[in-house]
């Protein structure tokens, strides 16, 4: 009666309750119009039951949908997915039907420089970027983007995270020597820098780019120097094998981070296990090994001389098997 | 003789670029990315080539004191045990400044040609070499209390510039800059001054040293983080640290260096024998509002403060200079009244 794959291919779910399913909506970057909101209000009030869940992925869902209803509803939403979508540079071909793909989650990422001050640039912007790099798909794959190295977003539990840093730049001819940068660092960080000579120097084998430093110097001696992205591979949770992601790239430029998320599908295509429903990235690469994924998803990349590709070594913590 | 006149873009720019060949100008600029947040801009002191470049509606971030008071001032040079003066000469430098920041000059003025009847030699021969030109208030800025501050108006300028819809108005108060200006009609040019605070302040007239103890300056220690940032972006703040900083390549011949500091960040106060007088963020605050409002005045008669609002402004506390004075005059009546 309901092809239930068919169904969770456009991002519906098939509940609990029998003939019932969830509406979920994609909302890249966690920032949304607050227009859409009363599309998702009639959503809910009309087809749902009037509740909202606010998925961890940062998208809607809407419990409560009668199966029957899947085909009115997602020409109810239709103008909104497709906006919310275009928002991003993602042209649906026939939004009338929903979703094309469910597969590749949200583009999740921090509130970023539209607010936070710690933030080394705009989150939304990039999870925007990053969605039309890779959705729609039916690949398994989960992105999250956060603004520093504080990782409000989690992004070390994705497949992959991006980390927004910035390079310090430090003129001593403005120091005053108040160490309010050095203390902190020391404190909350990773005590890169150090004071002699009535003037400061950064380890760079230290620091972690997270622009405290700037942030705390109250004449501007720190400033802002050049933007870049350290990328996180290897996270999940999941039952088996829950890991931390550890740096892949460090010092990537957007482009970089971009045209590495573009060549996520064509690895995960070539190398997943075709008798499963569905593998994710990490248990592929797992069994790949690194430097197969390495050179699938670096081809076609000019890196530069500052770009460091590291091998992540976490192997996560494993609830053992029974022999 | 005073000139008045209005330009067009191009007579302004080249009477601009004409003063740019002689003198240094130094001017609020916006930054592009400079800011101390992601993509944000800073509104502050540079160099500027032509008139185009200068930021006319904001308010700096940092003042332009270190035209006349570096960060870092080298003093002496030390080789080998010979100390010899370093006399850095400053070239003729044009600054553009409003009322308040003009002001302030006198409070720098006070305090490094007055003070102790000597005048600093450092400080002298950039003040001598320095002109102001006059940027416009047509209305105060949020934090401004400068009319309170009788700080407002000021008629001590060479040129006043204004950017209109159309071109330029400018007023030539200075002879030597008539000779830029061979163009344009007379108009009636003036310069706007703004004419009440947002919120005014009236400063105290006397304050007991019993005010020491109120428990407001607790209030203050929760909240001010000791950053600095209300001195390093003030107009009037003149205090300094003096190190002897070695060579990188030669530690024998150090520089003596004359380094801004600051009342509100860590070691200011701290003695020999490790003792610290003013520990507590609070305390360091009072210190600051009361030789702004009161301790200067006693000694130079005027007060140190201008009502410049950027301690107001560059807060990340959001401390409120105006607040802080209002607290200071409320516990004032209070021991009136008791007393
Ligand atoms: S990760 Fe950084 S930028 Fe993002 S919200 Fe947290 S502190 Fe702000
Ligand atoms: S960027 Fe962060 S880790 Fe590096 S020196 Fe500054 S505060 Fe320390
Ligand atoms: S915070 Fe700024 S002024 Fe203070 S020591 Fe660090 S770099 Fe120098
Ligand atoms: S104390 Fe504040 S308002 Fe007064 S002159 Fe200094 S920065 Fe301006
Ligand atoms: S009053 Fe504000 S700006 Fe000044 S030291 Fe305290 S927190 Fe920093």
């Amino acid at each position: 009666m309901y092809d239930t794959k068919a169904i969770m291919r456009k991002a519906f779910r098939i509940s609990k309750v029998r003939n019932e399913s969830a509406i979920r909506i994609r909302v890249p970057g966690g920032h949304l119009d607050a227009a859409h909101l009363s599309v998702i209000r009639e959503l809910a009030e009309t087809f749902g039951n009037g509740t909202v869940h606010l998925t961890t992925r940062q998208g809607y869902e809407i419990p409560g949908v009668k199966l029957t209803d899947l085909g009115a509803i997602s020409r109810h939403m239709a103008e909104m997915i497709a906006d919310i979508e275009v928002a991003c540079g993602v042209v649906l071909e026939s939004p009338e039907d929903g979703y094309p793909a469910a597969g590749t989650r949200n583009v999740c990422a921090c509130i970023g420089n539209r607010v936070c001050r710690f933030a080394n640039f705009d989150t939304t912007a990039l999870a925007r970027k990053i969605e039309q790099a890779i959705y729609p798909n039916h690949t398994h794959l989960k992105v999250a983007i956060t603004g520093c190295p504080n990782d409000c977003i989690k992004a070390h539990l994705h497949d992959i995270g991006i980390v927004g840093t910035v390079v310090p730049e430090y003129d001593p001819s403005r120091c005053i020597g108040c160490e309010a940068c050095l203390d902190n660092c020391k404190k909350k960080i990773t005590n890169a820098l150090s004071f002699e000579d009535f003037a400061i120097t950064r380890d760079e084998d230290y620091c972690l780019r997270c622009g405290e430093c700037i942030l705390k110097c109250p004449t501007g001696a720190f400033s802002r120097g050049k933007k870049l992205y350290r990328i996180l591979l290897g996270g999940r949770t999941g039952k088996r094998n829950p890991r931390l992601a550890q740096t892949f790239v460090e010092n990537a430029t957007q482009d970089i981070v971009l045209g590495i998320c573009r060549n996520l599908h064509r690895f995960i295509a070539t190398y997943i296990d075709q008798s499963k429903a569905k593998e994710h990235m990490g248990y592929i690469i797992d069994r790949t090994g690194f430097d197969t994924f390495k050179s699938f998803v670096l081809e076609g990349l000019t890196l530069g001389p500052d770009v460091k590709v590291v091998q992540p070594t976490n192997p996560g913590y494993v609830y053992p098997r029974r022999p | 003789m005073m000139k008045t006149l209005r330009l067009d873009n191009e007579q302004a720019e080249n009477a601009f670029r004409a003063i740019a060949d002689d003198y240094t100008v130094v001017a609020p600029k916006r930054c592009a990315g400079r800011g101390r947040f992601s993509d944000t801009d800073l509104t502050t002191y540079e160099t500027v080539e032509s008139l185009g470049e200068i930021e006319f509606s904001a308010k700096t971030y940092f003042s332009a004191k270190s035209v006349l008071l570096p960060i870092r001032e080298v003093m002496f040079s030390f080789n080998r045990g010979e100390a010899e003066e370093v006399r850095t000469s400053m070239p003729p430098t044009i600054v553009f400044l409003r009322a308040c920041d003009i002001h302030a000059l006198a409070v720098l003025d006070a305090m490094f040609l007055e003070h102790g009847g000597r005048e600093d030699c450092y400080y002298a021969r950039r003040r001598e070499n320095m002109i102001c030109f006059l940027l416009e208030c047509p209305g105060p800025f949020d934090e401004c209390f400068c009319v309170s501050m009788g700080t407002s108006r000021t008629k001590d300028y060479a040129v006043f510039i204004r950017p209109e819809a159309e071109g330029y108005a400018a007023e030539i108060m200075d002879d030597r800059f008539e000779r830029y200006f061979p163009f344009g009609d007379r108009a009636h040019v003036a310069p706007r001054f703004s004419e009440e605070d947002p919120i005014p302040v009236a400063l105290p007239r006397h304050v007991e040293a019993s005010l020491f103890a109120d428990a407001s300056w607790k209030e203050y220690s929760q909240r001010c983080i000791a950053c600095g940032r209300c001195n390093t972006s003030c107009p009037t703040c003149t205090c300094f640290t003096v190190q002897d900083i070695p060579a990188a390549d030669d530690r024998d011949s150090p520089t003596r260096q004359r380094i801004w500091s600051s009342c509100q960040v860590k070691d200011f106060s701290l003695l020999a024998g490790n003792h610290d007088f003013r520990l507590a963020h609070g305390d360091k605050m009072r210190y600051r509002v009361l030789h702004k409002i009161t301790d200067f005045a006693k000694t130079f008669g005027l007060p140190m403060c201008v009502g410049c609002g950027r301690c107001d402004i560059v807060c990340p506390e959001y401390i409120s200079m105006r607040k802080c004075i209002e607290t200071i005059n409320t516990i004032c009546r209070r021991g009136a009244e008791v007393g």
